[in-house]
């Protein structure tokens, strides 16, 4: 399993060892970039649970991160509900509950069509949210306050602090990670990984296909909707853009690009692609050519992405224990 | 006379106006390997589709152990304990061997909708498949990816898959098809040691495999059951001999 082979995980430790230490390192700006960036990981870790494991190409994801962000908003204006413990539950059963309805319907296709099904869905909770004014409209709406983290009157945790928000989105990020790792070592990995080399053999196995790529999608989209919580809560405002077709096609690069299939991959993706954007927002106004030059770049010469440079992706489940002439 | 494990009564599957099978009512018996012959285009594949419940059949019933599976899907007929093998080689290709028939393995567990716990820790499955390997003769090729090992290996090992999830019917869809001489004689030996303790319909056309294996034989031609019975009965028929096995002479 690439998520979890020597070289990812000598990354990985890397990686998560200089986040531990940077908010004692970095100024405001990057600490708020950093915890940025860890929230978009988290969003496109559950994606690759989609593109790079099941096969599942979706350009609706972002319909879920930002479903989970209007569901705080909207608990909080007419609910009153500011503790994180009734509103990321709501905001999570959200994004569930839209991606079982959302995935139901969608899964009955594939392929392109399906490409094509979920941008649709997508578009069509961008215009609800865009054009309904008790949604917020195109304005969006705010998150007035921060939810609270506190237990018999006692406050754990102050997400005002942005040193605590930082710790607070690598913890759901390190959390998401291992969740996705176990169930992609479990027998439920296994599965999802038969439908995606051979869907109609895994079929034919006695896996009922349709039930497992179901739950796949609804934990990719309660997954994205815990990332569009965090992005709520960080930055105070929901909009529709976060529900729109761009957002869905910028993980999905973070996916490609990073390496999918690996999730360590799409991780590098979001550091790399939202540290490039903010970069070169600042360098030039024609940031968006250079960006481009990048990802065409990526694209030829490291076809398996980011994640390319460090190991070369094994979708094989099985250790490769012997010397294997290679198909 | 048992009751067949299997049974069809006027299984019909029309594709427009043409009839791929028509009318077919057949009994297959436990235990007995029951060979499906004809000339293409007869309708054997889309019987044993119609069978696997990868097509659904215009009319007529499937019995399965004194159960109706007509129009069940094909995880779900093969839940019931039909496993099936494809004309064109169907495995993993990006897996192992012993991953190929270990996702097999897995399918026999009462759910693998599980989500902690590594799949390989569970020892049963592992047993399970590397059984199957053996009795494949693949357990040499245990670690070695599928797509890398030679066209008779892999249908070795979809045989392997097959028996990992452990059917109580066995549909084999021309196993020697592609094979070489040495493989298709490996082939046939596997087939000749499962015919001992399985039921299985063969679709073959390799006759001298079909002799070596089938103790029931049946004739298809244009989507019907031109004859049906024992091996023997069914060379000794005129209307075989005629249509199919070549003008009157008796092999």
């Amino acid at each position: 399993m690439t998520a979890t082979s020597r070289p990812a995980l000598i990354v990985l430790g890397l990686g998560l060892g200089v986040l531990l230490i940077f908010p004692a390192l970095a100024d405001r700006y990057y600490l708020q970039l950093v915890t940025k960036i860890m929230l978009v990981a988290i969003f496109a870790i559950s994606l690759d649970l989609l593109v790079g494991y099941v096969g599942l190409v979706s350009l609706g994801h972002a319909a879920f991160f930002g479903l989970a962000g209007y569901a705080l908003a909207l608990a909080q204006r007419h609910l009153d509900l500011v503790s994180l413990w009734t509103t990321l539950p709501l905001a999570l059963v959200v994004s569930a509950a839209a991606a079982a309805v959302i995935g139901w319907l969608s899964l009955r296709t594939s392929g392109i069509y399906f490409i094509m099904i979920t941008l649709a869905f997508g578009q069509m909770l961008y215009y609800l949210f865009n054009d309904y004014v008790a949604l917020g409209g195109s304005d969006g709406m705010f998150v007035n306050t921060k939810p609270t983290v506190s237990v018999a009157g006692y406050d754990l945790l102050n997400l005002r602090n942005r040193t605590a928000f930082f710790y607070f989105v690598l913890g759901w990020l390190a959390l998401s990670y291992a969740l996705l790792v176990m169930l992609l070592r479990a027998p439920f990995g296994r599965v999802i990984a038969g439908i995606r080399v051979n869907e109609p053999r895994t079929r034919a196995l006695g896996y009922p296909v349709q039930h497992y790529k179901l739950v796949a999608f609804v934990i990719a989209g309660t997954l994205a909707g815990l990332a569009g919580y965090l992005n709520a809560v960080q930055f105070g405002v929901v909009n529709p853009a976060m529900l729109g077709w761009r957002e869905s096609g910028l993980v999905l690069m973070m996916v490609i690009l990073g390496g999918m299939g690996t999730l360590f991959g799409p991780v590098l993706g979001a550091f790399v692609i939202v540290l490039l954007e903010t970069w070169l927002e600042g360098l030039t106004e024609h940031w968006l050519l250079v960006f481009g030059v990048f990802v065409v770049a990526v694209v030829l010469f490291l076809p398996n992405g980011l994640a390319g440079l460090l190991v070369r992706p094994r979708p094989a489940a099985e250790p490769a224990e012997e010397k294997n002439g290679d198909g | 006379m048992a009751e067949p494990l299997l049974r069809t009564d006027g299984l019909r599957k029309s594709f427009g106006a043409l009839h791929a099978v028509n009318g077919v009512s057949l009994a297959f018996d436990k235990g007995i390997v029951h060979a499906v012959i004809g000339p293409n285009g007869a309708g054997k594949s889309t019987l044993l589709n119609l069978l696997s419940g990868e097509l659904t059949p215009s009319a007529g019933r499937i019995t399965f152990a004194g159960r109706d599976i007509t129009g069940l899907t094909p995880d779900r007929i093969a839940r019931l304990g039909i496993g099936r093998s494809y004309q064109k080689t169907n495995v993993f290709p990006s897996f192992t061997c012993f991953e190929n028939v270990r996702l097999a393995a897995q399918a026999r567990l009462p759910s693998s909708m599980r989500f902690v716990g590594a799949a390989d820790a569970l020892s049963e499955v592992n047993e399970q498949a590397e059984r199957a390997l053996m009795a494949c003769g693949l357990s040499g090729r245990r670690n070695a990816v599928a797509s890398s090992v030679s066209y008779g290996e892999q249908r070795q090992l979809e045989i392997g898959m097959l028996l990992a999830t452990q059917p109580s019917l066995l549909l084999l869809d021309e196993p020697l098809a592609g094979t070489g001489h040495e493989e298709s004689r490996r082939v046939i030996e596997l087939l000749q040691r499962l015919a001992g303790g399985h039921t299985i319909i063969l679709i073959e056309h390799d006759m001298d495999a079909v002799f070596a294996v089938a103790g029931q034989l049946t004739v298809m031609v244009n989507g019907e059951v031109l004859e049906t019975g024992t091996v023997e009965a069914v060379r000794r028929s005129r209307a075989v001999q005629d249509a199919y096995l070549g003008g009157g002479a008796t092999p």
